[in-house]
């Protein structure tokens, strides 16, 4: 009788403990950059420009604002253009050189144009915000300074800006909001070894599927909620260009590409007995069956 | 078989005070349901001027009214042409948010929401409205928002910006 109640005791005191385990909850990171066309060069495009250094700034302060720190665009330019180790012919290459380097999940382009007029001056800000790895669309938002007699365009582009900020930092926590709801989306690109002896159409597994098929069955019980898309199926691939992963696992802790990408990859070696390899570039996973 | 309620004068003293108590309630509501709200403009970061209605017997209750409409407005609509168009809490969450913080809730429009308001100015007089009982007051109200949208993120009744 001691013991049983030793042991309850035990369970009281400790499992409480076990489960409210602080787990520190990853937040996305964002850089905010300039936009740039084609063939722009995007140190010119910054350092000539201070309606854009302003609007930049004034777009961090926004996320500082709402307890978010941003990563420095300026900063990682230099640290880029110090390593020297980008493209320098192609401006737009360099752009998503600094994206892929800055390891930024978001990132805010930003667009700022003067417009003088006898009527007065004023300042129009384009603010969007993308996924870095999907490229999809995470909030858009235009700021109109509107028309006042100065040339204090510093101002005017401050004024753009706080006419936005908000809205647009809404809008996108409406998007994070459906993350966690629905969670985040992954791409899976799975495809064979130059050496493969297999294909898609081969059957597999204790249900003897073909693979397609087995594969498609673990992507209906392992998406989240059930969500996936597959954008086509080839005897030789299958990429599923839209698939929901939870945030976090059912014990609260962050739950990312990886694990998923090591699920599949267990399932595929284990449940149905075929050697691949695994690579996941941010939000993509690619499985080589070898 | 059929049993036929009595009218007792114990039951009639009990009618009557349900009826007298039920239009006190009524007569203790302090306005109109209105969203009379329309923003000025965002003196600083952080901070908006709006104009706003408020209805009220007297004038200390006409300017509660409009105080409480602002918040209301913010919380509830969200305010076009503001830096906060969307309401602090989204549509699809409110009956929700109300349900789970109905006391904090309470207690913010008992009076906390004071705390979000920088400045009050009565730009007309108290005057009578035809056709209805309440006088009504035209009023320029500067409020904190962005510290309203601090402490509801603190008290979990909006989520924070991130994941």
């Amino acid at each position: 009788m001691k013991k049983l109640i030793l042991a309850l005791l035990t369970v009281a005191f400790i499992a409480p403990k076990g489960f409210s385990q602080d787990v520190n909850t990853v937040q996305p990171s964002i850089m905010v950059i300039p936009f740039v066309k084609e063939g722009q060069d995007i140190r010119t495009i910054i350092d000539d420009s201070p309606i854009l250094r302003i609007c930049m700034t004034k777009v961090k302060e926004g996320f500082d604002n709402r307890g978010f720190t941003t990563v420095d665009f300026r900063a990682k330019l230099k640290a880029a253009m110090a390593s020297q180790g980008m493209e320098m012919d192609n401006q737009s290459s360099i752009k998503q050189q600094i994206i892929e380097m800055s390891g930024a999940d978001i990132y805010v382009e930003l667009d700022g144009s003067y417009h003088p007029s006898s009527s007065g001056n004023s300042v129009t800000m384009t603010l969007n915000a993308y996924d870095a790895f999907s490229g999809q669309a995470m909030g858009s938002k235009v700021g109109e300074s509107g028309k006042f007699y100065t040339d204090d365009y510093g101002k005017l582009a401050s004024k753009a800006v706080e006419k936005c900020i908000d809205p647009f930092l809404d809008a996108m926590n409406t998007k994070f909001a459906d993350i966690v709801e629905n969670g985040r989306t992954v791409v899976v690109n799975i495809g064979f070894d130059e050496m493969s002896e297999y294909s898609m159409d081969d059957e597999v597994g204790e249900d003897e599927l073909p693979l397609s098929d087995a594969l498609e069955l673990w992507f209906e019980e392992n998406a989240y909620k059930n969500d996936y898309h597959i954008q086509g199926v080839t005897s030789t691939k299958a990429i599923y260009d839209a698939v929901k992963i939870p945030l976090r696992d059912p014990s609260g802790k962050n739950y990312r590409a990886t694990k998923f990408a090591l699920k599949l990859y267990l399932y595929i070696k284990k449940d149905l007995g075929m050697s691949c390899s695994k690579d996941v570039n941010g939000t993509t996973i690619y499985i080589k069956i070898k | 078989m059929n049993k036929l309620v009595r009218i007792t004068p114990a039951l009639l003293t009990l009618l009557f005070f349900s009826f007298a108590f039920s239009f006190h309630g009524v007569a203790q509501k302090e306005g109109p349901p209105t969203a009379q709200v329309n923003y000025i403009s965002s003196p600083e970061n952080g901070t908006m001027m709006v104009k706003v209605i408020g209805y009220g017997k007297k004038k200390e209750a006409a300017i509660n009214q409009g105080e409480k409409t602002i918040f209301e407005v913010l919380m509830y609509r969200g305010l076009p042409g503001s830096p906060q168009t969307q309401p602090l809490i989204p549509f699809d969450k409110q009956s929700k948010v109300k349900q789970d913080h109905k006391k904090y809730l309470e207690e913010f429009f008992d009076g906390n929401y004071k705390t979000f308001i920088m400045s009050t100015n009565a730009v007309t007089e108290l005057v009578k409205v035809p056709k209805i009982k309440y006088k009504k007051i035209t009023l320029e109200v500067k409020v904190n928002y962005a510290a309203l949208r601090k402490e509801l993120e603190e008290q979990k009744l909006v989520r924070k910006f991130g994941f």
